[in-house]
């Protein structure tokens, strides 16, 4: 786990931003708190982040702040659902889903025109997880069922799906992120979403 | 709820109320309020228990306030004392007086004459403060200016601007304490365990890292590490064990 953090000193040096913008960026909610990893060192308290989710958060902050107020960069990082919806046609327009996994989800859920934005994100998730060809349509209904019975229970919080398999036999599950997890041995992850940054991406696909 | 549809409340004397949805609210007295109170304006004179959340537009209270839940408004005034069980989410604070919340508050301005109590982080765009302060997790603010009257506290303070000096030239003041309490138990002092700011300046501090683009260390204080970028200075009575250029 060590060398994927970043400490707070040497993220001020490669991305040149100050303390000031890091503060206030951390008031602003566009930096979450659990991303503050405080850990005692010979020079007493430093701040540690997750160098790559730090790293790729600062380039979008930094890319789109010129655009964009702070308060509505922190509501497309913030993991909580919008009340934006689209349609079905917009859906594979947008390429946020492919063609074959909406003719897959019309199959189960019958002919939905108009996707909410908590739709629209099951079946983005869905359809990264079928097109790496990690796993099959049969355990895609699978993922789905997981998401559509669980996924609420994590109100705002940021969560990453799971999709486990061994000897053939799989399974999927929500788990709270940052979490250590263990298996044994045989077992497989094949398939691991961070659903925040699902949401992140699908808030900037449709701002 | 529309501006039309909400009526007036006023109470003078001993009184409990429900809480409700109101517009203009005047409390004089000693009021006691079992629900939520939401109101746009708020004005009390005397004691205010608020056994639920608060809400409020603008509002100014001349004596005590208790609010058990959590409390939001744009704009308060505080001539006394406001104690939040929950957490604040105010606009603008003006507190001369005492101010104090077991959570967390979440400001844009925030002017303390006084006390601030704060179990969680504080957080602010601009920070003044003449008094004493003890936040027990982070002070997180742009433009932080404290003028220190006694003994102060924080784990954390960050920002772009961070100022703090001793307040006051009142010798009378300082040869009386120095009789009353020969401890020292109210010298003006700030402890920290870290402070991060792009212009830091300090004086009668003591914290374990301080680290900054420009550091200026003042009088009174003791620094166990400066880190700093562009420029670092300290006066005579200074003591800083190690500094860094970084």
């Amino acid at each position: 786990m060590d060398e994927n953090l970043i400490s707070k000193k040497e993220l001020l040096e490669i991305t040149g931003i100050s303390y000031g913008a890091l503060y206030r960026w951390k008031r602003k909610n566009l930096i979450p708190e659990e991303w503050f990893i405080r850990k005692s060192t010979f020079t007493g308290q430093e701040t540690f982040f997750p160098r790559d989710k730090i790293l790729d958060r600062i380039a979008k902050i930094q890319d789109m702040k010129e655009d964009l107020s702070l308060d509505d960069l922190a509501g497309i990082f913030s993991p909580s659902l919008t009340a934006k919806s689209l349609s079905k046609d917009e859906l594979i327009k947008r390429n946020i889903v492919n063609r074959s996994t909406m003719d897959f989800l019309v199959r189960l859920y019958g002919s939905i025109e108009i996707f909410p934005f908590e739709k629209i994100l099951y079946a983005r998730i869905l359809d990264k997880a079928l097109q790496s060809g990690d796993i099959s349509l049969e355990e895609g209904k699978l993922l789905l069922d997981t998401l559509e019975e669980h996924y609420k229970k994590y109100e705002d919080k940021d969560c990453d799906l799971v999709f486990l398999r061994k000897m053939g036999i799989s399974t999927s599950f929500l788990v709270s992120s940052p979490c250590e997890y263990y298996f044994e041995t045989g077992a497989r992850i094949v398939s691991k979403i961070s659903i925040a940054s699902c949401i992140e991406e699908l808030k900037i696909n449709l701002s | 709820m529309s501006t039309e549809l909400r009526k007036d409340l006023k109470y003078l004397g001993k009184m409990t109320s429900p809480g409700g949805v109101y517009k203009r609210v005047n409390f004089e007295g000693e009021v006691t309020i079992d629900g939520d109170l939401d109101c746009l304006e708020i004005k009390v004179n005397g004691i205010l228990n608020e056994k639920g959340s608060l809400k409020l537009n603008t509002g100014k209270i001349n004596g005590y306030a208790a609010v058990n839940g959590n409390m939001e408004a744009n704009d308060i005034n505080i001539n006394g004392e406001l104690k939040v069980d929950g957490n604040i989410s105010v606009k603008k604070i003006v507190s001369n007086g005492k101010l104090v919340s077991k959570g967390e508050i979440s400001s844009e301005e925030m002017d303390i004459n006084g006390e601030l109590k704060v179990n969680g982080n504080c957080e602010a765009e601009t920070f003044n403060l003449k008094g004493v302060f003890n936040i027990e997790e982070t002070l997180n603010a742009d433009d932080i200016t404290v003028k220190l009257y006694g003994p102060s506290e924080t784990k954390e303070i960050g920002g772009s601007k961070i100022h703090v000096q001793k307040g006051g030239d009142n010798k009378l003041m300082e040869i009386l304490t120095a009789i009353l309490s020969p401890l020292n138990f109210y010298k003006a002092h700030l402890k920290a365990d870290t402070i991060e700011g792009d212009d830091v300046y300090l004086e009668h501090t003591t914290a374990q890292v301080v680290r900054g683009n420009t550091v200026s260390i003042g009088d009174g204080c003791e620094i166990d590490l400066v880190e700093y970028r562009t420029d670092f200075k300290k006066t005579q009575g200074a003591s800083v064990l190690k500094d860094v250029k970084v």
